[in-house]
Parts: C-alpha cells; sequence; structure tokens
C-alpha cells in the first residue's frame, strides 16, 4: 500500500501556482454567484410598491476611498516584496490590515448612522437588503483580514519570500477582489436606492 | 526561478518520504501512538483521493438505507392510512402513537427522504465517490489538486450528515416543510415541526453546499491542471467530463442557494421579511411586510434545476463509460457527447422558472422559460441516440455493470418523456403538485441516477477493494430494482394524470381520489419489494469487499482507460508505483480494425508498439 517507490512530487511544482491561482479564481467565483444572487433578488424586490428609498450616510463614501486604499499600498508593498524590501513589505501589508480593520469599524459606524436614521433591520425589504447585503460582504472582509495577518507575520518570519510568493500573490488576489467586490456594491446601491 | 521550482519539488519529495519513513524508533507507547497516528490518517483523515472516495460512498450507502426506510414508512401511511401499525409506535415513539402516523411528522418524513437523497446520495454519495475516485485516476495524477481541501470537503459532507441526523430525533420533530424548503411555512419558526428542526436543516444543507463547493473547486482545477502528458482535454474519458461539468455548474449555481439559505435564516432569526408579507398566524397579523415568496422560488431553482443536472451529468458520463467497455465499441459521437453535456449545463441556468408556472408569472415569461425547457431535451436526445448507437452491433458483454447502464438509459428514456409532458406550460398548470410530478422525477433522476450509481459500483469495485463483486447477485438485484422501480413510478404518472395531489396525508376525505386506494396499496408493496431488493446489493457489496473473487488480471473489463494500468489492483498512496503512464489517443479505442488478437488499445500503449505488433497489443501491465 506504501508509495515507497514514488519518483515523481505529488504535485509538479511547476503547476502548483497555476493550481492554487486557479483554485482561488474559481472561489472568487462562487462568492460573485453568491452576491449575484443577492443583488439579482434586490432587483426583483425592488420593482414591488413596498419599497423604500433612502440616502447612505457620507461614512460608506469614506469607507469605499479606505478599502481603495488599502488596495494601494498592498500593491506597493508587493512591489516591495519582489525587489527583497521585506521590511518595507511587511510594513506595508501591516498597514494594509489596519485600513481593512479600518473599513470595517467604518461599516459598523455606518449602520450605527443608519439606524440612527430610521432604517433599521427589521424595516421594509430595502432596507433588510442594504444590512445583509453589506455584512455579507464584511464576513469575506474578515476572511481577508485574517489572510494579511498571517501573510504579514510570514514575511516577518520570512516564511514567504521571493522563493515562494504564490501565498503573497493569493492574499492579494483575494483582497483586491473583495475590494472590487465593496465598489460594485457601493455603486449598484448608489444607483438602485 | 527555476531555482524557486526546484527547491519546490525537493519539498514535496522530502514530505512524501517522510510520510513513510519516520516513526520508527522510540518507546512502545510511542510505537503504538504512531500505529493509532497512522491509522486515523490512512483511513479517517485521510488525504488520498480513494480513501476519501470510499467515505464518500459509504455516508453515501448509509443515507441512501436511511432515505428509503424513512420512504416505507410513508409509503405504508399512503397505503393503510387507517388502520393502527402498532409497530409505528415501537420506531417512532411518539410520532407514531397508538399506531398511526402524526400528520407533521409525515411532512417531515417526505421533507427528509427528499433531502438526503438527492443531496447526500445522489449528489455527495454517486460525484463525491466517482469524482474523488476516477479524476485522478483516469487522468493520470497521483492525487488531486489540494488533498488537504479534499479532506475538508468531506469531513463538512459528514457534518452536513451529522447535524441532520440529530435533527431526525430531536423531539421537536425533523423539518417539515417539503425539500425546497418554501417560505412562508419555512419561515415561521412557531409551525409544528418548523422549529429547531428547520434550523438544522439549514445549517446542513449550508454545510452540505460548503462541502460541495470545496469539492468542485479541486475536481475542476484537478482536471484543468493534473493531467499527465498526452492527456489533452479532447482524450479525457467521459466520466471525467461529466464531473468536470457537474463541478462548473455546482461552482456556479450553490452559492444561489447559500443566498436563499441566508435571507431565510435572516428571516427566521433576524426579524427581516424577504419572504413574508401579509401574514396571519393564530389569528394574529405577523408584523412582517413587504417580502415575496415567489422571491425565494426564483433563488431556490436557480439551484434547483441546476441540481438535478449535477446529479444526472456524471451519472452520464459513467454510464457512457459503462456502455463503451462493455459494447467493445468507441463511444458513438464523442464530441456530441462533450458537447450535448455543456449545452445542457448551459441551458439549465435558463430554466428554472419551469417550476413556477403556476405562481402567478407573466405568461410571456412563462413560454420563454417554457422554449428553454423544451430546447433541453435536444441534447438529451443527442445522448441518448448515442448510447444506443454506441451498443448497436456491438460485442455486448452483459455484465452486472452493464446491466445497470441499460436500466439507466431505458429510465431515463421514460422519465424524459414525461419531462416534455411537465415542460409545457398549458399541461403543468393541470399536472403541478401532483404525483405525475412525483413519477417523472423520480423514473428520470432518482431511479435512473441510482442505477448508474450502481452500474459504476459494480464496474469500479475492484478498483476500490481489489476484489470482483458477484455476477449472479448482480443480476437478481438489477431484476429487484428496476422491477420495483417501474412498479412504483410508473402508475403515479397515471395518478397524476387524474389529479392525485403530491405530499397529502392521506386520500381518505374525497371521493374521487379514494379509487385511487389499491394502487396505493400496490405501490406501497412494490416499495417494500423494492427495497427488500437492495439487502441483495448490501450482502453482495460487504461480502465481496472481504471475500470476494479477486480478479485475474489487472483489467477486468478489459479497459482502455489508466485507472486500470496501476500496478496494484487498489492502488495505494500515489497511485502509481512507477512513472505516471503517457497518453497517446483518446479512451474508446475499442475494435479498431488493425488489430487482429486483441481488441482494444489502451491510451497508454505507444504508437510504435501498435505499429510492431498490432496482435500483441492488451491492456495487461507488463
Amino acid at each position: 500500500m506504501s508509495g515507497n517507490g514514488i519518483q515523481q512530487p505529488v504535485v509538479p511544482p511547476s503547476r502548483k501556482y497555476q493550481t492554487y491561482k486557479l483554485m482561488l479564481i474559481l472561489g472568487i467565483v462562487s462568492i460573485v454567484m453568491f452576491f449575484a444572487g443577492l443583488t439579482s433578488a434586490y432587483i426583483v424586490q425592488r420593482g414591488t410598491k413596498e419599497w423604500l428609498s433612502y440616502d447612505l450616510p457620507l461614512i460608506f463614501w469614506v469607507n469605499t476611498i479606505i478599502i481603495l486604499l488599502s488596495s494601494l499600498t498592498l500593491h506597493y508593498g508587493y512591489r516591495a516584496f519582489k525587489i527583497g524590501h521585506y521590511s518595507l513589505a511587511e510594513g506595508l501589508v501591516w498597514l494594509t490590515f489596519a485600513l481593512g480593520t479600518l473599513f470595517l469599524a467604518g461599516q459598523w459606524i455606518g449602520w450605527l448612522q443608519l439606524t440612527a436614521q430610521g432604517v433599521i433591520l427589521q424595516g421594509t425589504v430595502s432596507e433588510s437588503f442594504f444590512y445583509i447585503i453589506s455584512g455579507a460582504h464584511a464576513v469575506h472582509v474578515i476572511g481577508g483580514l485574517a489572510a494579511l495577518l498571517w501573510l504579514a507575520l510570514a514575511i516577518r518570519k520570512r516564511k514567504v519570500t521571493l522563493r515562494e510568493v504564490l501565498p503573497y500573490q493569493l492574499v492579494a488576489i483575494y483582497w483586491h477582489f473583495v475590494d472590487v467586490l465593496w465598489l460594485y456594491l457601493f455603486v449598484f446601491f448608489f444607483i438602485t436606492l | 526561478m527555476s531555482e524557486v521550482l526546484r527547491q519546490g519539488a525537493t519539498q514535496e519529495e522530502s514530505h512524501v518520504e517522510g510520510h513513510h519513513n519516520g516513526h520508527h524508533n522510540g518507546h512502545s507507547f510511542w510505537k503504538k501512538w504512531h500505529k493509532a497516528e497512522s491509522f486515523i490518517s490512512k483511513y479517517i483523515f485521510s488525504m488520498d483521493h480513494k480513501v476519501i472516495a470510499k467515505q464518500f460512498l459509504f455516508t453515501g450507502m448509509f443515507w441512501g438505507v436511511m432515505g428509503g426506510l424513512l420512504s416505507l414508512v410513508f409509503r405504508l401511511q399512503l397505503a393503510y392510512p387507517d388502520t393502527p401499525l402498532p409497530f409505528l409506535e415501537v420506531i417512532l415513539g411518539k410520532w407514531g402513537e397508538g399506531g398511526i402516523l402524526d400528520p407533521n411528522f409525515y411532512n417531515s418524513l417526505i421533507t427528509i427522504h427528499g433531502t438526503v437523497l438527492i443531496f447526500f446520495v445522489l449528489t455527495g454519495g454517486l460525484s463525491g465517490t466517482f469524482a474523488n475516485l476516477l479524476v485522478p485516476l483516469q487522468i493520470g495524477a497521483r492525487d488531486m489538486a489540494s488533498p488537504f481541501l479534499n479532506m475538508l470537503s468531506y469531513w463538512t459532507f459528514f457534518l452536513a450528515s451529522v447535524v441532520m441526523f440529530v435533527s431526525i430525533f430531536l423531539p421537536w420533530g425533523p423539518a417539515a416543510s417539503g425539500w425546497t424548503a418554501y417560505p412562508p411555512l419555512s419561515a415561521l419558526k412557531d409551525l409544528p415541526n418548523m422549529g429547531i428542526g428547520m434550523d438544522l436543516w439549514l445549517v446542513s444543507i449550508v454545510l452540505f453546499i460548503v462541502s460541495a463547493l470545496f469539492g468542485g473547486l479541486n475536481y475542476v482545477t484537478t482536471i484543468l491542471n493534473m493531467r499527465t502528458k498526452g492527456m489533452t482535454m479532447a482524450r479525457l474519458p467521459l466520466p471525467v467530463w461529466g464531473m468536470f461539468i457537474a463541478s462548473v455548474l455546482g461552482l456556479l449555481s450553490f452559492p444561489v442557494l447559500l443566498a436563499a439559505g441566508v435571507l431565510l435564516l435572516a428571516d427566521r432569526h433576524l426579524g427581516t421579511s424577504f419572504y413574508l408579507s401579509e401574514i396571519f398566524f393564530n389569528g394574529q397579523a405577523l408584523p412582517n411586510y413587504g417580502g415575496s415568496p415567489i422571491l425565494y422560488q426564483h433563488l431556490f431553482w436557480f439551484l434547483g434545476h441546476p441540481e438535478v443536472y449535477i446529479i444526472i451529468i456524471p451519472a452520464m458520463g459513467l454510464v457512457s463509460e459503462v456502455l463503451a467497455v462493455n459494447s467493445r465499441k468507441p463511444i458513438f459521437g464523442y464530441t456530441a457527447m462533450v458537447i450535448s453535456m455543456a449545452s445542457i449545463m448551459f441551458l439549465s441556468f435558463l430554466v428554472w422558472a419551469h417550476h413556477m408556472f403556476v405562481s402567478g408569472m407573466n405568461p410571456f415569461l412563462g413560454s420563454v422559460f417554457m422554449y428553454m425547457t423544451l430546447a433541453i431535451a435536444i441534447p438529451s436526445a443527442v445522448k441518448v441516440f448515442n448510447w444506443i448507437f454506441t451498443i448497436w452491433k456491438g460485442n455486448l458483454r452483459l455484465t452486472p455493470a452493464m446491466v445497470f447502464a441499460l436500466g439507466f438509459v431505458a429510465t431515463f428514456i421514460i422519465g424524459g418523456l414525461g419531462g416534455i409532458f411537465l415542460g409545457n406550460a398549458v399541461n403543468d398548470i393541470l399536472l403541478h403538485d401532483t404525483y405525475f410530478v412525483v413519477g417523472h422525477f423520480h423514473v428520470v433522476m432518482g431511479v435512473s441516477a441510482l442505477l448508474a450509481m450502481f452500474a459504476a459500483i459494480y464496474h469500479w469495485f475492484p478498483k476500490m477493494f481489489g476484489r470482483m463483486m458477484n455476477r449472479t447477485l448482480g443480476y437478481i438485484h438489477f431484476l429487484f430494482t428496476i422491477i420495483p422501480a417501474l412498479l412504483v413510478f410508473v402508475p403515479m404518472h397515471h395518478m397524476g394524470m387524474a389529479g392525485v395531489p403530491r405530499r397529502y396525508y392521506s386520500f381518505q376525505s374525497f371521493d374521487y381520489l379514494s379509487q385511487w386506494q389499491d394502487i396505493n396499496v400496490f405501490i406501497t408493496i412494490a416499495a417494500i419489494i423494492g427495497f427488500s431488493g437492495q439487502l441483495i446489493f448490501f450482502y453482495n457489496f460487504f461480502y465481496s469487499m472481504f471475500r470476494g473473487k479477486k480478479p485475474t488480471s489487472n483489467n477486468p473489463w478489459k479497459a482502455t482507460t489508466l485507472e486500470w494500468t496501476t500496478e496494484d489492483m487498489a492502488p495505494g498512496h500515489g497511485n502509481w508505483k512507477g512513472p505516471i503512464p503517457t497518453v497517446y489517443r483518446w479512451a474508446y479505442e475499442y475494435s479498431p480494425p488493425y488489430l487482429k488478437d486483441s481488441d482494444y488499445v489502451p491510451q497508454h500503449v505507444p504508437p510504435e508498439r501498435v505499429k510492431k505488433e498490432p496482435e500483441k497489443v492488451t491492456g495487461e501491465v507488463a
């Protein structure tokens, strides 16, 4: 039963890069379908007579800028990483992590302000949708933050170096996706509310 | 870059080596500990795709028995509605007080029956088993792209099973909303059997979706990235194509069910009104306002319809392989087979609303969905045509796998014809929610997918356990499966045409329905015989696992595909002891005219060898 005669690695390393990236991208496609399901449900319900329109508090604009900035810091971190400036790269990943946390805090404040406006989760469907959809996005951001935390520590311990750039690339792909996803949701709510 | 790659290679190798060499010194306690540890990592938390395949198979078989038993209980109720059956109280406790089945528990029974057979048996049990077993073996890979994610996929599936199983035995009763879980019924916590049972049902489905996504990610990535040298996409065996297309379908449609489930959970626990509006309950108006239960139906069927293809497309792939091998002929229209599976996948996203013709939708919209639905008949007919022409004038070997595969084609045709009736909005409005629907989907995706699963089990049993299943018992099992199945489900079509509604606890109160009482008794008896017939299978399966005949050659069915080229009949970790074979041709080189004594050329035999000594080409491993 034992594979003591194995002559080739289980995963040929040249394929490892493609493999994990492809897997992540397929996972992202699945997440896109999840949000496509939610936003199309929103559009279907929008035609009904009980639809309530409301203005989003200003803080959601600020949050959007913050999360866009965080993608930028992560990208510059990668550029530093690629020329071997590990400490700078680590710092920029930490900065990205901080901006991501700030984004979440901002979302929380935004929800509180919305509630203060009288737009509540238990209200009409248009109100509930905003909380559920932005909440689901926040859950995906939390996943991204965990990945950033891991990446920053791994760069500090030099586990992720130029010999092993894949983890940085994977985390970056996911984080940029979460960013673009928020941009889509924000524009979507801005147009449809 | 090349240094990076080499580094990766040594790491991978040392990982594989270390796995087998370490842990040999130290005290006897540690020896025992390591022994236990290796048992756990080998059979329980295994990352080997073949072990995971068996885990899926056993879990699927467990749920198959469970789902079958549940159906027998409600069949007994339908056949003998007013007769107390004292043993029901023994097995069901308070749900069968005085031998009379509790009406709410009847709803729970049909709910759990449908859910576990669709998701746990025919999705997890069928695709989970054979995608795991066949994808790496047939494309020539040592394992899945991510063995760890693969293990995670099984264990989330297992967790989903445990949650569902626990929900059945809780005193508050399992979910009773039907497998579709339509709100408002499923959104109201205070209805009988709709409290914790329904929540656990939702949690279990969410876990199942996660498991299906993990699995799908792995299958697609593995098929795209890990094929051996020479194995182009156009040379893939059809089971692999089936798994590939079904996985893509799952990756795109399961998340939408997740969205539907999230909104349903919010309605149940966060006080939102996505699916609820103007509902009077216990004489009071609920505060929920503005939602729509139709919204759930749209989201649900956006998965729900692709789901039946997630079940049937892998089954089609498996059957195509079994038919070609046992007809000793190339599969007829390989490219057409692939294109038709892909077009079924594409069309399946555009037909969901044919489940909702009576929901008050715009008739114009209904007709669009109707045409899309009827268009699925085209690729389905292409497939049936190709299967028939694959066996046409073939040198048929009626192995148990082959008879089950033929049974699949037959039931797929019979059930598919019912689909043409239901796909027409005009007919469907009359037949909606009748036994015609029940009969239709049981034949076309229940029975036929089960027959395909049995075909695959009989065919690949030697690959899993290194032994053969008993043929005679296989034939008896086939007869005791297909005949009772048709006796159960064909009469249901007639009942449906006469207007018998589905999901009714009893038909005693209506004159026009009570005339079907004798047929209901007949169906129940047929169902009991059919279920008992499965005991033959279980005996054969477990007996053969330990005492079955060992195959005389490494390629007992004389197939061309790579899984029969491993040195061990049931290969260990890494699949091939030597290098992975290279592929030189497609998977269906059966009875080519240039061969004399042999009637097939395996995928891995180099063309020079075929040219030099065409009479000696066989699939035997040298």
